[in-house]
């Protein structure tokens, strides 16, 4: 038996070349960057339905509402300042940096800028030093996810690969006519209870889901629990609230990273 | 967790041990990355179709055999061994006295190999064994025997025919 050992001594002290994991990395990679597309692609077929129904709906004012619209749109801009890549032994970094212009509010546009520029070192930083084995990438970037006369709606997201394939997002949503970020509870009169009525929302929503596709969504512990006060959320097109969640928190990988629109009418009577 | 998810984290976490396995078929480092390369794309496309999770590990090392024995085939480094092509095979006394791992990968035939591998440094099971390489467990038993004797390795019958 002795010889059986040594030779399993020898056998397991093979190791598997970086190129494995780096071959495997980019399968991963290559999966999150089309579910992302796929996730993409859902929505936007999901606005278009929506905004054809509400145009139909609304035919005879469509006139009316078109007069309504400035001819200057918001100048706020979100633009890229720039773009750091690089690749070599088995790690990959692709980081964008974007910038904000335009805002009435010089100083928080300042402020914010200093934040992307400052996040960014950190990110590019931590992915040069990162000394693990095997593929790590890391890839962030910026999304616009709202941009009409009223709000621009940016997501800046990170998505590392690294064993698994995981997203977080940060979001900002401007009001272009105060010029400034939109914190989430002064969308809700003062006193109002927004979080019990938001999370009540959700969790039935989760709930929905999992009856037609058991799992999708984990609620209680581990899983869903609360928005909090600060969850992270934008306005979309339609003006409603959209709460977002990261890859991981609420749902397996594979539901990436869910979003939830708040219909208007669950939140009506409690928006300012 | 999706099929696809549950192969990555496993590819990711057993790396090591499917690329040792792939290298047991391979003998070189070239040969070992061609194989476990084609064997991560074949299956990361296929695991949709597996059935059970806890049948991945079985699954995927049966993809890396496959894939082993096709690629060796086109290089025209595998020869396959009757089972009762021992008797004729010249196995001198003293060969593998010393024998080392990289020795035992390079002069054992393939189907000695490869039962060797999965039984004792895999720690599979003789039914997991059989489910890899396709065969029924009494002939997993029969090359283990075999290929032990080759080896020159006296086992207690019973950690033979156990588990």
């Amino acid at each position: 038996m002795d010889k059986i050992n040594r030779m399993k001594e020898e056998y397991n002290e093979i190791k598997a070349p970086q190129s494995m994991y780096k071959a495997m990395g980019e399968l991963i990679a290559k999966r999150a960057r089309r579910r992302m597309m796929i996730n993409r692609a859902v929505k936007t077929a999901a606005m278009l339905v929506l905004v054809f129904a509400i145009s139909l709906n609304m035919l005879p004012d469509t006139a009316k509402a078109m007069m309504d619209v400035p001819v200057l749109g918001g100048i706020v801009k979100v633009f890229t300042l720039g773009r750091y890549t690089s690749s070599e032994n088995g790690k990959e970094i692709d980081v964008v940096t974007p910038q904000l212009g335009g805002m009435i509010d010089e100083d928080m546009q300042e402020e914010l800028n200093k934040k992307f520029r400052e996040n960014a070192k950190i990110l590019i930083e931590a992915a040069e030093n990162n000394a693990e084995e095997g593929f790590r990438g890391t890839y962030a970037g910026y999304e616009v996810k709202t941009d009409n006369e009223n709000i621009l709606a940016v997501d800046l997201y990170v998505e590392s690969v690294e064993g698994s394939a995981s997203v977080t997002h940060d979001f900002y949503t401007i009001d272009k006519k105060a010029g400034k970020v939109i914190e989430f509870h002064s969308l809700f009169r003062d006193g109002i209870d927004f979080v019990t009525v938001i999370d009540e929302y959700i969790t039935a929503e989760m709930e929905r889901v999992n009856a037609e596709n058991p799992d999708t969504f984990d609620i209680g512990e581990n899983g869903f629990e609360t928005i909090g006060n600060e969850p992270k959320f934008y306005i979309n097109e339609a003006g409603n609230i959209v709460i977002c969640f990261d890859e991981y928190e609420v749902a397996s990988g594979s539901t990436g990273s869910p979003e939830f629109e708040i219909p208007n009418e669950i939140v009506k009577d409690i928006l300012k | 967790m999706s099929r696809k998810s549950s192969f990555e984290k496993f590819i990711m976490e057993n790396m090591d041990s499917c690329y040792r396995f792939a290298y047991s078929y391979a003998k070189n480092k070239e040969d070992a990355e061609d194989i476990l390369n084609d064997s991560m794309l074949k299956a990361w496309k296929a695991v949709g179709e597996l059935r059970e999770e806890k049948y991945m590990k079985t699954w995927f090392y049966k993809i890396i055999s496959n894939t082993a024995i096709t690629y060796l085939r086109k290089k025209g480094t595998f020869i396959a061994v009757e089972d009762d092509a021992l008797e004729r095979l010249d196995v001198h006394e003293d060969k593998y006295d010393d024998s080392s791992f990289h020795d035992m990968i390079k002069t054992l035939p393939e189907r000695y190999k490869e039962v060797i591998v999965l039984r004792y440094f895999e720690d599979m099971s003789i039914s997991e064994v059989a489910t890899v390489l396709d065969l029924n467990e009494n002939t997993v038993k029969t090359r283990i025997h075999r290929a032990l004797k080759i080896l020159k390795i006296d086992l207690e019958k019973e950690s033979l025919w156990t588990r």
